[in-house]
């Protein structure tokens, strides 16, 4: 037979006392050793909260356990953290050879800096919307300008109506020289 | 061996692609630090590969190769169903 390193994350109920909790690790670890195993590393990550709901928890309690196990016994270990009353869920995973585990404390750190990292969400400011507010009033100014264009255009008639004058007395000009020829 | 434990501490915890890439060149993040496993808990490298709705990116848009993307949604799924990242937002 041979023994292998594996990795257990348990999910417990939040809503029991520490006394409890600390009983249902100590009985897997008990259950480990008892099997001819040994505990290699205990992380405790304590509550965090659910991604989603799981039958009415919204927290839970997570422990991380890192063990050596022979292969045969692992079906007994799974059987008991199916059946026991304050276990959620349960996830065992066998990590490469010599795989050195990132600490708990490193990935919260992380992902701490990632949520401050993340630009804050603009919330509405009464200045601010004054200015839009000149911005939207700019358009009315051009509107202004545009009323304000006729106004040559009201010249430019008069300015027609001289050279329409000029015109018609060049006319009858060449036309009065037209009759005396 | 020796030179993949090297390896791990060399590199950084959260591995994002990168933004400025090629999109016709195809280049996998972990191939660049040699990554042997992904692991579940490293929640911030499992969220640069998910989308906004958190579903699993596809290899074109990361540009990761085969042998990655598969450790990946391994990793997603296991991290999914231990509630640590939702299956849907």
């Amino acid at each position: 037979m041979s023994a292998k390193t594996y990795e257990l994350l348990l999910l417990l109920k939040p809503d029991k006392t520490e006394k409890q909790l600390n009983e249902v690790i100590t009985e897997v670890k008990k259950h480990i050793t008892d099997a001819k195993g040994s505990v290699a590393n205990e992380e405790v990550w304590g509550l965090r909260d659910l991604a989603y709901k799981i039958t009415k928890y919204d927290r839970g309690f997570y422990v991380l356990i890192d063990f050596l196990l022979e292969t045969d016994q692992i079906q007994e270990l799974e059987d008991f953290l199916r059946l026991d009353q304050i276990i959620l869920r349960h996830l065992l995973t066998i990590p490469p050879h010599q795989y050195d585990p990132i600490p708990y404390d490193a990935l919260r750190e992380e992902e701490e800096k990632k949520m401050k990292a993340k630009k804050p969400v603009e919330r509405f400011d009464p200045n601010k919307s004054k200015q839009q507010q000149h911005v939207m009033h700019k358009p009315k100014a051009n509107e202004e300008g545009v009323e304000a264009k006729p106004v040559p255009e009201k010249e430019a008639p008069a300015n027609a109506a001289v050279i329409a004058e000029a015109l018609d007395a060049k006319l009858s000009k060449i036309i009065d020289q037209d009759v005396e020829i | 061996m020796s030179q993949v434990l090297k390896s791990l501490k060399e590199r950084p915890l959260t591995i994002a692609p990168d933004e400025n890439r090629n999109l016709f060149q195809k280049k996998c993040n972990f191939c660049q630090f040699n990554v042997p496993y992904i692991d579940y808990k490293n929640l911030t490298t499992l969220k640069e590969y998910t989308n906004y709705y958190s579903k699993i990116k596809p290899r074109y848009y990361s540009g990761t190769c085969l042998k990655h993307q598969k450790m990946l949604s391994k990793a997603i799924k296991r991290a999914r169903f231990m509630a640590l990242v939702p299956y849907v937002t």
